[in-house]
């Protein structure tokens, strides 16, 4: 019985010791064009995807779903790649990297593992996430779009904030409470979820004067009235109100999904 | 760090194919829904551009961003504290460093929408509406805070915009009903869509100390479906094991999920400590069906929260608690 127990115990230490590790991308909310693998691969840069798998050599996989659906629509986009990107490559544990409402996306599939038959056999081979600026709590940038709905939602605003639609009106304030009181997991006073979230939240707004996109998001900053720090999308309380805080950056919304302004992927990367 | 808590995190079984049951972490608060939708604190406004030209109410003592509906004209003068910053080819925003509290006039301007914002200012319009989850039948309160930093707004114009997922819009005055409070309950809605409805609100007037202001928010509510009604809510012991039963009257079949949360009573300090939860999906036939799901607690007094979520179209079809007894006849 003993011998049993030891010759299990230094079996299983084998295979975790073998045990092959990839890296997922989940981008945020965007455009129709981000289910087109190439627009989601330059949401990231090739930067940021080369520095968080060490110049390639972590198996890695760049998810490109609709940026305009409903966080259950994009799981499911989402939940396809994964399941046979790691069937396909034997890949055994995967730590996800999400940015935004990617973040969003990756909690439905984690809290409702019976929906869909891929989804646990995802949980189950998760080692972790790292999720930069999630609206957790939702944010009050998505709640300017409501604000703004129907003719007022113009020009530049449509833009940053995007277009009155599905994945939009997922982000609001009072869909996100919603959602984490009865589909979400992993606020304060819900059940945990599955696999630990290790969350990034931007508090920077000015990062450089060379992309007009810094103005923009240091204009909606105020104009939505974002409170406390914000990274001009996401508050730092909305990121941080589920799983355990990594680190800040003042990278804002833009710059903390790339490896320029902060090196966040040199960060990621000090996983493997 | 990361390795320790991966190993140290406790464990959730999936029994089998449609049901997960689970433990709250040890000390984690269970806390019952909000009742209503977060609040919203708005410092902006929109001001449609008419003829060219817009006013802009500012109340001073904060700077001010200003959103153009295009590039700012040429001949647009800039006085000392202000300055002009391109946002893209096409748009241009005006900062104030601080404003006065006064009226800004600008002209020559593209015809569109101005939106303006005053980070800073004491000048807030806090809104909120109720129930987020409106079930069938309930009235919908809609409630707006108009405050000049602790001074309450009395006597403001306030409007809200009900738009119903599929378009279907109702405008409506906000009465006055205490200083500052203003409020509006709708017993029927213009229209039967399910789905997130969004209220924009829109506030103006004068503060105690005269000066003009305006002020635009939103908040959402989701107005359920009629699609499963749950009652006979029951509870059994059987050791550490709690046997939770409930009938569901389906109206609308489909994909449901009963879930289960199990909570302390209250402890001194009035909260409820999380115990464990459970999940069951199945595909629900018109008619009643008994829905059942065991979970591991092992304390004698508990508090129940069961929910039925629809799976096919998001929204929760009923939800019921059952508190332990002795709160029950508590008063």
């Amino acid at each position: 019985m003993r011998r049993t127990a030891i010759v299990l115990f230094l079996l299983a230490v084998a295979v975790a010791a073998e045990a092959k590790v990839g890296v997922v991308f989940i981008h945020g909310k965007g455009g129709t064009d981000l289910a087109n693998p190439s627009v989601a691969r330059a949401y990231w840069t090739e930067d940021m995807i080369r520095a968080t798998t060490k110049n390639y050599t972590i198996p890695y996989l760049i998810c490109s779903y609709d940026g305009t659906q409903y966080m259950w629509v994009a799981g499911g986009q989402v939940a396809g790649q994964i399941y046979n990107w790691m069937n396909a490559n034997a890949v055994d544990q995967i730590v996800i990297e999400t940015h935004s409402f990617g973040g969003i996306v990756i909690r439905w599939i984690m809290s409702n593992p019976t929906y869909d038959s891929r989804y646990q056999p995802i949980i189950n081979r998760i080692k972790w996430v790292n999720s930069i600026a999630p609206p957790n709590r939702g944010s009050e940038a998505a709640d300017l779009a409501g604000t703004l709905s129907g003719s007022w939602l113009t020009g530049w605003l449509i833009d940053l904030v995007g277009q009155s639609n599905d994945s939009t009106r997922n982000c609001s304030t009072s869909s996100m409470s919603y959602y984490n009181q009865y589909y979400l997991k992993g606020t304060s006073g819900r059940p945990a979820l599955p696999k630990t979230v290790w969350n990034i939240a931007g508090t920077g707004l000015w990062n450089d004067f060379a992309h007009s996109e810094d103005y923009g998001l240091a204009t909606l900053s105020g104009i939505a009235g974002l409170p406390g720090e914000d990274d001009g999308m996401v508050a730092q309380y909305s990121a941080q109100s589920v799983g355990i805080v990594w680190f800040l950056t003042d990278a804002n919304h833009h710059h903390n999904r790339h490896n320029d302004y902060r090196k966040i992927g040199d960060s990621l990367a000090t996983d493997f | 760090m990361k390795r320790f808590v991966l190993v140290s995190l406790f464990v959730v079984t999936p029994l089998f194919g449609q049901q997960s049951v689970g433990r709250f972490e040890p000390g984690a608060i269970y806390r019952e829904p909000e009742r209503n939708a977060p609040p919203s604190v708005s410092r902006m406004f929109v001001r449609q551009v008419e003829g060219h030209e817009v006013d802009l109410p500012a109340t001073g003592g904060s700077g001010m961003i200003i959103a153009l509906p295009g590039r700012a004209p040429s001949t647009m003068k800039l006085s000392s504290g202000m300055q002009r910053v391109a946002l893209d080819a096409t748009h241009d925003v005006i900062h104030i460093d601080r404003t006065e509290a006064q009226r800004y006039h600008f002209a020559d301007l593209k015809d569109g929408i101005v939106v303006a914002s005053e980070p800073e200012s004491r000048v807030t319009m806090t809104s909120t509406v109720g129930p987020l989850s409106r079930m069938p039948g309930q009235a919908v309160t809609l409630h707006a805070s108009l405050r000049d930093g602790d001074d309450a707004i009395t006597r403001a114009r306030v409007n809200a915009h009900l738009v119903s997922p599929d378009n279907v819009e109702q405008e409506l005055a906000l009465r006055e009903v205490a200083n500052g409070e203003y409020e509006a309950v709708i017993n029927d809605l213009p229209s039967k869509a399910h789905g997130f409805w969004t209220v924009r609100y829109e506030a103006d007037g004068t503060t105690l100390h005269g000066v003009e202001f305006a002020r635009n928010g939103s908040n959402q509510f989701m107005n359920e479906r009629a699609s499963a009604r749950l009652h006979d809510l029951r509870i059994e012991r059987t050791g550490d094991t709690l046997h939770v039963t409930a009938i569901a009257d389906v109206a609308i079949a489909g994909r449901y999920r009963f879930d289960v949360i199990s909570a302390s009573a209250r402890d001194a300090q009035g909260e409820r400590h999380g115990l464990a939860w459970g999940e069951s999906e199945a595909t629900l036939a018109i008619g009643s069906t008994e829905l059942e799901l065991d979970l591991p607690v092992s304390e004698q007094q508990v508090f129940t929260d069961v929910r039925l979520l629809s799976l096919d179209t998001m929204g929760v079809a009923s939800r019921l608690t059952i508190a332990p007894a002795h709160e029950r006849f508590e008063r």
